[in-house]
């Protein structure tokens, strides 16, 4: 528990497990920057001993919040439900233990067959897209959209029989077309804004345990983006970043293109 | 609790007190919360408005803790509400309370708040002008005549005056464990330990449950 003793503020560095399991309690209590965040939410996926150390620390933590309660603002209740009555609400998840681990990001996850199977359930239609917060990105939800069309048309007879197909608006200019068979994933983006030297659209995939790292977007001659993996996991959130390093391993840029099914 | 709470007829909601939000049905699970929560998730705005009662003066008052300009607060603090109607439907009760759920959510929100909008060195001179001491004393002045909250602040007693500082300091400051190990002058690993030891204690005092 001593490797980063010494000078105060001293960065650690260390990335063995020893390291991880000191940061649990200070991850229940958000004290932890998003790098190290993310590191203990991987560490979490593996060692239930941490994710029920988490659990009870988590419930703890929430008890010092209740401790503080204070009566809010008056007009503040009627606001929130006006609000409310006009939000629009993140569907259902499958059913499916997901035990350990806090949900604001990550924590052991088992992603279970009724999740598969309600992302087989989706195929062939053109699926309502929703907004999972890495931020907040605009959505557009798209019926008759020609070209997009067409180019599902064209990708999913690459794929034989095809489990979804998604669109999405990036966040900049552009438009992407996916299609997912198994762990097969397709992606065509077009009219994207071309990146100055060395930049690279990358591609994530998104689970319980957070952010995986796949290809970069290859642009093609006729200036639309490609991207091809078999890295895909039924359940995954899809999202695209602008990335200065196209082999870092978490994301590191402003988010241009997210989907989920 | 100090809003203009608008009833609808045949629906009682009394703030602050989730178990009788709850109706017959929700009484047969253990958390009463955790069904509003449910219910919530398949667009039941009452069920939504009863959790509003139950927990935003928790989400309030621990959000305005954290950022300490009400106004900031109120806009945070509706945002979080806001957000819980939202992804309600992410909620797993394998993973802990609805209430724990929700206050996560809210703190991380509060969290992330605090330390995009100040940069460190104002939020070292606020640690420094404020004292480790006042921070504590503020919490616990703000504290209400709950019993949760009385049995709270007396857990936090049991700890020693360096998990305290360091408990209080993470959560309520918003610092990350490296900010408090710079404003406390400690090394890193000691302030790492002091936040896990400090959080055992106040677990097991507080009889959370494994």
């Amino acid at each position: 528990m001593s490797q980063d003793d010494g000078l105060p503020g001293a960065a650690g560095g260390h990335d063995g497990d020893d390291d991880v399991h000191t940061l649990i309690g200070a991850y229940a209590l958000d004290a932890v920057d998003d790098v190290e965040r993310a590191r203990v939410e991987r560490h979490l996926a593996g060692c239930p001993a941490c994710a029920e150390e988490l659990r009870s620390f988590t419930e703890t933590a929430g008890l010092l919040g209740s401790a503080v309660a204070t009566a809010p603002p008056a007009g503040m209740r009627a606001a929130v439900l006006a609000e409310v009555s006009r939000t629009r609400q993140l569907p259902p998840v499958a059913a499916g233990p997901a035990p350990g681990g806090r949900v604001a990001g990550g924590g052991a996850g088992i992603r279970s067959a009724s999740r598969a199977t309600r992302w087989l359930a989706a195929a062939a239609s053109v699926l309502l897209l929703a907004c999972v917060g890495l931020g907040s990105l605009a959505w557009t939800y798209r019926q008759q959209v020609d070209q997009a069309r067409a180019t599902a048309a064209g990708m999913s007879q690459v794929l034989a029989d095809p489990d979804a197909m998604m669109e999405a608006d990036f966040t900049t200019a552009g438009h992407g077309t996916m299609v997912v068979s198994g762990q097969r994933f397709m992606l065509v983006a077009s009219d994207l804004p071309d990146l100055p030297g060395g930049q690279v659209y990358k591609l994530w995939f998104i689970d319980e345990e957070g952010p995986r790292p796949s290809v970069p977007l290859r642009r093609q001659d006729d200036g639309r983006y490609l991207a091809e993996t078999d890295g895909f996991r039924p359940g995954d959130q899809v999202a695209i970043t602008v990335e200065a390093d196209p082999d870092t391993q978490v994301p590191q840029g402003d988010v241009v293109m997210q989907a989920s099914a | 609790m100090g809003t203009v709470s608008i009833l609808r007829p045949g629906r009682r909601t009394a703030p602050g007190s989730p178990a009788t939000s709850a109706t017959a049905l929700d009484a047969a699970s253990g958390d009463p919360l955790a069904d509003l929560l449910h219910r919530t998730s398949l667009g039941d705005e009452d069920a939504f408005a009863a959790l509003y009662d139950a927990v935003a003066s928790s989400v309030y008052g621990m959000i305005l803790r954290v950022l300490r300009d009400p106004a900031q607060t109120e806009e945070v603090a509706q945002e979080v509400m806001v957000d819980l109607w939202r992804q309600a439907s992410r909620y797993d009760p394998q993973r802990g309370s609805a209430r724990a759920w929700m206050l996560t959510i809210a703190h991380r929100r509060a969290v992330d708040r605090v330390r995009s909008a100040q940069s460190s060195s104002d939020r070292e001179d606020r640690a420094g002008r404020l004292g480790q001491d006042r921070e504590f004393d503020e919490v616990a002045e703000a504290v209400e005549t709950r019993m949760e909250a009385q049995q709270v602040r007396r857990a936090l007693q049991v700890l020693t005056d360096l998990q305290r500082e360091a408990v209080t300091l993470a959560y309520y400051g918003g610092y990350t464990h490296r900010e408090v190990s710079e404003l406390l002058e400690v090394p890193l690993g000691t302030v790492k330990t002091r936040l896990r030891d400090g959080l055992i204690r106040l677990r097991d005092e507080m009889g959370v449950g494994a």
